[in-house]
């Protein structure tokens, strides 16, 4: 009981800004403290999420980050991130594939392509200061994951407490997250299916926590777009009612999060665009892709995956829905059978 | 042309004519790799062979993006050659060697890709490879949560489409904002993200 009421207060707390307002430089480095008020075996799920969400807003770092799936695809990182109490930004250059620079201020993302030359510019939806913390760690999570303390390991040199959130149905998968002891960061997330499998893992590999990382040289670097062709993706916001499309019956878990209309060229508002439904049950997301016939030349029905990605197209309606998401192909098919055209 | 195990390093049988990919793997011991090429000047067709795995390995490792009208056009057109294929049929006959020519032509530090060698060069055209979980869409049944279906598991055929790939960018674009996905949901799809 006073897990749960103290969380509480720390939601609030990061809600109404107080725990960084105005503290200005500092707040990169402030400790954990608030969040290690309970200890870890007597984490609630809703402490373990709050503690996670809040790390990441006080700290500076630099690491190298490495993310691998069950199929054996290994991409990593460096990372720089930094927050000074009104915005976060990071800059993430990949050292595996295309060459590419990620930069993100807060909801701002810039993805520096040096081969083509080009910038891309887009928009995140809730990565701001207070990134999901809109109306707090959903209390209703706790109807779909539980969590289990396993210990303490050590990764990237750095002692973690290890929680497990298992899954309360098969709607989702479940997830070990190594939370470092001080600040609570997530320092290794794996995704688990329902036999225990590990579908995709992120971790550091190495990591310096309070790093002097300049926040002013990062947004220096981010606006030099000189010399560079800037693109940036066409959307629209609307509503899946306002398209003609509704579920029949909600998957259990997932709520709708944000609808928007998205084309490669200007034509956004036409016919042809492609309409994108996202849902998310709070830790895993699923968006809905809804194509016109006319813009699906090629498109079959199938079920895909990629790590803990699951990808399921078939035609429902008038229309091809295609449903992409971390989330086990089950939920996706659940998705497809409530999916209705309303017009 | 066939060479007797013990020519080869890693002491697999070589089924014949997978003595180019083992001479690509330099998986070939000082004597085999001597014979094999003074068979090259005599063998159009391995010369051939040879240039097309260059090819391969070219394309898969080149950085960039691959992804194009043109290469969506070849996806279409292998999906529509695959139709009448039966994948029972195909997918058994991968050697050890021919396994390990796989491995080597893909960009191991990008992905890894199952599938028979001869479709290599039309694997390499696309960024991230999806595995064909299922080709049939079953009516939803016992909601257990699971990767793939076991029996399909074993064998999965792996496309690489550049539609799925820009789904999957416009996914983690408006997908990754979750409790737990922020902030290391932000850095995996920036690390693990589709060139587009």
């Amino acid at each position: 009981m006073l897990s749960v009421f103290g969380s509480g207060w720390r939601v609030w707390a990061c809600v109404l800004g107080l725990s960084l307002a105005g503290a200005g430089a500092q707040a990169q480095v402030v400790s954990g403290e608030m969040s290690l008020a309970v200890p870890a075996t007597e984490r609630s799920l809703i402490d373990w999420l709050t503690r996670l969400q809040q790390a990441s807003q006080r700290r500076a770092y630099v690491g190298t980050f490495v993310v691998s799936s069950g199929d054996g695809v290994l991409s990593s990182a460096r990372i720089w991130h930094v927050c000074d109490g009104k915005q976060q930004i990071e800059r993430v250059d990949a050292l595996t594939g295309t060459p590419r620079s990620t930069f993100r201020r807060n909801s701002e993302v810039v993805t520096f392509l040096p081969e083509p030359r080009v910038a891309r510019f887009e928009q995140r939806e809730g990565m701001g200061l207070f990134p999901g913390l809109r109306e707090g760690v959903d209390p209703g999570l706790v109807e779909f994951y539980q969590p289990r303390q396993m210990g303490v390991e050590r990764v990237a040199g750095l002692e973690a407490d290890v929680v497990a959130l298992q899954p309360r149905d098969g709607l989702r998968f479940g997830y070990r997250i190594w939370s470092e002891r001080r600040s609570g960061l997530a320092i290794k997330v794996q995704t688990l299916d329902a036999d225990g499998r590990v579908l995709e893992q992120a971790a550091f590999s190495e990591i310096q926590m309070d790093a002097p990382v300049r926040m002013d040289k990062l947004v220096q670097l981010m606006n030099s777009t000189e010399g560079w062709r800037v693109e940036r993706s066409a959307m629209v916001k609307t509503t899946a009612e306002a398209e003609g499309w509704a579920l029949k019956k909600p998957v259990a878990g997932f709520k709708s999060v944000s609808c928007y209309r998205r084309s490669s060229s200007a034509q956004v508002a036409s016919q042809d665009a492609l309409v994108q439904w996202v849902f998310s049950d709070g830790l895993a997301s699923v968006s809905l892709f809804l194509h016109p016939l006319s813009r699906s030349k090629g498109l079959r029905e199938g079920l895909s995956s990629a790590g803990a990605t699951h990808m399921l197209t078939q035609r429902v309606a008038d229309a091809w829905m295609t449903a992409v998401g971390e989330v086990p192909p089950a939920t996706l098919k659940a998705f497809a059978s409530a999916l209705e055209r309303r017009r | 042309m066939s060479l007797p195990p013990s020519t080869v390093k890693s002491q697999v049988s070589v089924h014949e004519d997978d003595w180019v990919s083992c001479l690509m793997d330099g998986a070939l011991d000082d004597e085999a790799f001597d014979q094999v090429l003074a068979r090259m000047n005599d063998d159009g067709q391995a010369r051939a062979q040879w240039a097309t795995y260059h090819l391969i390995s070219d394309v898969l490792r080149a950085p960039g993006e691959p992804v194009g009208e043109l290469s969506s056009t070849l996806v279409l057109n292998l999906r529509e050659r695959l139709q009448g294929v039966s994948f029972d049929e195909v997918v058994p006959v991968a050697s050890p060697v021919q396994v390990q020519v796989a491995r080597s032509a893909s960009n191991d530090a990008v992905f890894r890709w199952r599938w028979v060698a001869g479709f290599a060069s039309l694997a390499a055209v696309v960024a991230v490879s999806w595995g064909v979980v299922s080709r049939e869409v079953p009516a939803p049944g016992p909601q257990l949560a699971q990767a793939a279906p076991p029996e399909q598991a074993a064998a999965p055929v792996m496309i690489r489409d550049p539609q799925l790939d820009e789904l999957l960018a416009a996914h983690r674009q408006l997908g990754g904002n979750t409790a737990l996905q922020h902030p290391s949901g932000f850095l995996r799809n920036a690390t693990f993200e589709v060139p587009r």
